[in-house]
């Protein structure tokens, strides 16, 4: 296997910190090597947010993908092909894991089949909370079974059975200044939440979604696309016609293969990009005007 | 239509015929998939030994589409268990024509000679009625097969009646077979007890079709 794509010692960290990982990896027991899995097309990562854990926290970990160029993986929706990454955690008693958060996805199409995933990175945030015995005087082991599919042209299945056993804090939990700030970087990429703040109605074709945008931010994204939670409602390729006004966004949407009996609520993510590079995503559940 | 005055003295047939063009074009600009409940599209293609299977000449019978290709690991999940295979002896023998359909382009994966399909069928111990090929991917966009597999049922009138996934359980380990809802099952035997089927339209889940582009 070729891993010159994989970027060494992670992109936050410059020369001199790779050395210094290298000594630190040097260092360290054996068992911190089951967080990493190489497979063909992908290195991930388990991380964590803290170094040291104690009762009554909560705070992130990660599932880290490094993909080779030209392949990607599948956000929660794939779109009309693919499959989502599945984790199965094993978790010490006193600790509970929340669902996998999805950092926004991005569009692959291929012909007319469309596909919504990631690729070069993501890491898939799940939160955690704790309670005592976690944290009292022992480590704790975080365990997790991972199985993801990774296309390019063609998908292979991949799967990885990770674990990270973190020392309990004396006093306070620690934090990882490494895997915080790669943390940070992915929950910055999480959906926010909206309140009643979209609607929408339905045509026997289409579906106009009225979305009011929340404060600050501007209607003048150059790419914006909703991104269906579910299959069906709507046609994952088709164009998605966008009508900015002041603090909202109208968008004129196919109706998907579901065409009969009622929608319910429409749930999904809208993400507008920026010609700066920026990106924000909303998380809407719309219902019917 | 809007822009054809009401007084207008044209002739009707000729403003069916230009409203039927209109409509034509913009259902020419994407694939549309399909609906149940309504003629499937009609299509004739060939076996592996060159022999053309018609839809207009299965009325009578209850006709699966199995899209595949053998080198996804979806398809894998279903043919390495024997689920496949026994679907199709289950309800070939019970009189439905269950065609495999490999519209994967040549070069690309899962595209195989008639031959090669053969013998695929013969290592696998598969029944399917014909194993119907279509590189140029025509009958997939047609019936706008997306995935491997990628399932759908024509009752014995011409009318389709299921669209989707074989089950409930996207993924692929051969042991989520075991407890899945397969929705192909449910559909003919909803169908053949004369009863609407409950979910006519599911998600497909698999590989995407390797089609030419």
């Amino acid at each position: 296997m070729n891993s010159n794509w994989i970027r060494s010692g992670g992109v936050h960290q410059g020369g001199r910190a790779a050395i210094l990982c290298l000594l630190t990896m040097a260092a360290t027991p054996a068992f911190a090597d089951s967080s990493e899995v190489r497979t063909d097309h992908v290195r991930a990562t388990l991380i964590s947010e803290r170094s040291r854990v104690a009762p009554n926290d909560s705070f992130w970990v990660g599932l880290r993908f490094e993909i080779e160029p030209g392949w990607h993986t599948y956000w929660r929706n794939p779109g009309d092909s693919g499959l989502a990454a599945r984790i199965d955690w094993e978790l010490p008693e006193g600790m509970v894991a929340g669902e996998i958060r999805w950092p926004v996805p991005h569009r692959f199409a291929t012909g007319h089949l469309m596909n919504y995933g990631y690729a070069e990175e993501v890491v898939l945030l799940t939160r955690m909370a704790t309670w005592p015995p976690v944290g009292a005087r022992d480590d704790v082991v975080i365990a997790a079974n991972a199985r993801w599919l990774v296309c390019e042209a063609i998908c292979i299945m991949e799967e990885g059975r990770f674990e990270t056993r973190l020392p309990a804090a004396v006093d306070a939990p620690l934090s990882d200044e490494d895997s915080s700030a790669l943390i940070d970087e992915y929950v910055r990429m999480l959906p926010e939440h909206s309140e009643g703040q979209a609607r929408f109605d339905v045509t026997s074709t289409n579906i106009r979604l009225r979305v009011r945008l929340p404060r600050g931010w501007p209607s003048d994204a150059t790419d914006v696309w909703f991104y269906p939670e579910e299959f069906g409602v709507l046609d994952h390729a088709a164009p998605q016609k966008v009508a900015p006004g002041d603090d909202e966004l109208e968008l004129t949407l196919t109706r998907g293969e579901l065409k009969g009996g009622n929608l319910g609520n429409l749930r999904g993510v809208l993400v507008l990009r920026y010609a700066d590079g920026s990106v924000r995503g909303l998380s809407l559940d719309a219902s019917p005007s | 239509m809007n822009a054809i005055p009401e007084h207008s003295r044209l002739p009707k047939t000729f403003l069916r015929v230009a409203s039927a063009l209109v409509m034509l074009a913009v259902a020419g600009t994407a694939a549309a998939s399909p609906d149940v409940g309504a003629p499937a599209p009609e299509f004739s293609l060939p076996d592996t030994k060159g022999n053309q299977h018609a839809l207009a000449d299965l009325r009578g019978s209850y006709v699966v589409l199995e899209w595949t290709n053998h080198e996804c690991p979806f398809v894998r999940k279903h043919y390495g268990s024997g689920n496949m295979q026994g679907l199709q002896k289950e309800y070939t023998s019970d009189g439905v024509v269950w065609l495999s359909v490999i519209s994967s382009a040549p070069g690309e994966q899962g595209y195989v000679s008639g031959d090669e399909a053969d013998e695929l069928t013969r290592d696998r111990d598969a029944s399917p009625s014909a194993v119907l090929l279509d590189p140029k991917g025509t009958v997939g966009k047609l019936y706008d097969a997306r995935t491997t597999p990628h399932m759908y049922i024509i009752d014995p009138n011409g009318t389709l009646i299921y669209k989707g996934g074989i089950d409930d359980r996207p993924s692929t380990r051969q042991s989520d077979i075991d407890g899945a809802t397969n929705y192909v099952r449910v559909a003919l035997a909803e169908a053949k007890d004369g009863k609407p089927v409950s979910n006519p339209v599911t998600r497909p889940y698999g590989c995407s079709v390797k089609y030419a582009y």
